[in-house]
């Protein structure tokens, strides 16, 4: 009992298990994804800020005197215009410049900004908030990338790069290029959340399915119970009923006439048919409630077996005139590992329908054939058949074909019993008909269950 | 020897169900057996020691006690109870459980409702007894 419950828990958290490890592949990807398009942007404003280094001319820069006198200067101008056009190309870059270093302070060149903006930066103009970093790339000769960091003008990410003297080998100017940090943010937001998003759909999906399968799972077990309380609250006044009128036909029918005799017998044979259903129907819904692992598994010998279900069909059959024979193809002993009363009900059901729907004068013969790894046992019938449009219905609960609604009384549960029992034994059942020349059904049992 | 009739046999029929002590005693009182029913197994099991019946006919599911149980409490009560003639009644088909059960209490018979004739309960209650089958 304990066991059970403790299995059933564990079967409650399954989706969110999985829900759980996605959601975790999901923000390790997400982290990924973003931390790969955070150094991208980086890569490729470092390599526009290299272009820029090299493609300068050192002479033009070094004409320049690095205060406002420069601004008139057409070097400087074609210089501005340089820097404005990258701006122009590269729509995430703000401002590109050109610095220098002198007493210790970082002062501005030129600018990529027109003189009438805020934002621009007039020669000469001491950038004060140059961090360590930045200063650094004058005495390391290196380029550097930092940011986001805040300045007067805004909050950036900061590509730098060293123009170097050609002579001295000394860093003589260091061009930056500034991109915003939230055209930044934006991008990696953008690229974050396509691994975010579809983590989220998957999840969402998972506990969707899950809880649609559930709600259906539970549908089922009431529809099952119901049926269940309903065959069984059948069953009892039924038996009553059977019992009396079984009473009245052995000891109290003597005096009656004919007629009422006949009539007390088709009541009683009502009786039993409708007992009949409604221990079908309870079966059937014990099997639902019943999971796999309620196979009780032993050796059993079913050529033994065989005869005890052909004895007791024996009588059925000759009353309706139909010959049971069995095929000349079965061992002695047959020892097979399965569930007895099971497969024993699920043989039953087929003979049983092979004998129903079989006119007079025809024959039921029951085989059986072996593969490596399986036990076939085939029931073939002279009987109706099955129309072809009617064969994918078959195993279906409740179904029955046109013609055996028209010509029989029953309930459409036992080929679905049937079905469910070779599922539960790893087996399969099948079938192969034309319409009036009969039908052969197989019943698959593996051997290798014990 | 004298030859027993059916009217000196007293059976008692244990069921929850009323229909089937109902049925089943109209029918028995037919065949002048003398009936007393209950209609739980721990009344049942009173009206056993206290009325020592010949025959017990018991049905295996019940609520609160089932009739497994109750026989096997009735087995274990003494004289009586270990040689009392019982005959299970059951719903379905016997599963391996039930079956084990049956074995081990030692019934003199089992039926199964749905499918036993009245002629079958009577002809087994009958032969538990030690009556004659046929009475010429």
């Amino acid at each position: 009992m304990l066991k059970n419950e403790n299995k059933k828990e564990i079967s409650v958290l399954k989706p969110y298990i999985s829900i759980l490890v996605i959601l975790l592949i999901g923000l390790v990807s997400t982290f990924y994804t973003v931390r790969y398009a955070g150094d991208s942007v980086k890569k490729s404003l470092i390599e526009h800020t290299e272009l820029m280094a090299t493609t300068l001319d050192v002479n033009i820069i070094n004409s320049l005197s690095g205060d406002e006198s420069d601004e008139i200067k057409t070097e400087y101008l074609e210089l501005k215009s340089k820097l404005k056009g990258v701006t122009k190309i590269n729509s995430d870059i703000k401002f590109v410049y050109i610095t220098s270093m002198r007493n210790g302070e970082v002062y501005f060149i030129a600018d990529s900004e027109n003189s009438d903006s805020p934002d621009y930066s007039p020669p000469g103009q001491v950038y004060f908030e140059a961090t360590d970093t930045f200063r650094n790339v004058f005495v390391n000769k290196k380029g550097a990338i930092e940011g986001p960091t805040s300045d007067r003008w805004g909050s950036w990410i900061s590509s730098l790069s060293p123009i170097l003297d050609p002579k001295s080998n000394e860093v003589l100017y260091v061009v930056g290029i500034d991109m915003n940090s939230r055209n930044y943010y934006t991008t990696l937001f953008v690229y974050g959340s396509i691994p975010a998003l579809i983590t989220l759909l998957l999840s969402s999906l998972i506990l969707f399915l899950y809880r649609e399968r559930r709600k259906e799972k539970d549908l089922l077990a009431l529809r099952s119970e119901f049926v269940s309380i309903v065959a069984h609250d059948l069953r009892t006044p039924l038996v009553g009923i059977k019992w009396s009128l079984d009473y009245m036909i052995e000891n109290e029918s003597q005096n009656l006439s004919q007629n009422q005799k006949e009539s007390l017998k088709l009541m009683h044979n009502s009786s039993v048919e409708l007992l009949k259903t409604a221990n079908q129907i309870l079966e059937s819904t014990e099997m639902e409630r019943k999971n796999a692992k309620s196979l009780i598994l032993k050796k059993v010998d079913i050529v033994s077996m065989l005869d005890e279900i052909t004895a007791v069909f024996i009588i059925p059959a000759k009353e309706k005139d139909i010959a049971l024979v069995r095929s000349g193809t079965l061992p002695k002993e047959l020892n097979v590992v399965c569930d007895q009363v099971k497969i024993k009900r699920a043989i039953s059901n087929i003979i049983s329908n092979a004998i129903k729907y079989s006119s007079a004068g025809k024959t039921v013969t029951i085989g059986y054939r072996s593969t490596p790894n399986t036990h076939i046992i085939s029931v073939t019938d002279q009987g109706i058949g099955i129309a072809t449009s009617e064969h994918s219905n078959m195993f279906k609960e409740f179904y029955r074909t046109s013609k055996a609604s028209h010509t029989s009384y029953g309930t459409g549960l036992g080929l679905y019993y049937v079905k469910k029992i070779m599922e539960l034994h790893k087996g399969r059942v099948w079938f192969e008909s034309s319409e009036d020349t009969g039908t052969t059904f197989f019943l698959e049992i593996p051997n290798n269950l014990g | 020897m004298e030859i027993k009739k059916n009217s000196d046999f007293v059976i008692l029929i244990i069921d929850d169900e009323t229909t089937i002590t109902n049925t089943l005693a109209a029918i028995l009182i037919k065949d002048e057996f003398n009936v007393i029913s209950a209609s739980d197994s721990m009344i049942g099991l009173n009206k056993a020691l206290e009325e020592k019946p010949d025959l017990i006919l018991l049905d295996i599911s019940m609520p609160k006690m089932t009739g497994m149980e109750m026989l096997k409490k009735l087995r274990e009560s003494g004289e009586y109870g270990k040689n009392v003639k019982v005959i299970l009644l059951t719903s379905l088909t016997a599963d391996d459980k039930i079956m084990k059960g049956i074995v081990e209490s030692q019934p003199s018979f089992y039926l199964t409702k749905s499918t036993s004739t009245t002629k079958e309960i009577i002809s087994k209650i009958k032969e538990a007894l030690g009556i004659q089958p046929t009475q010429i």
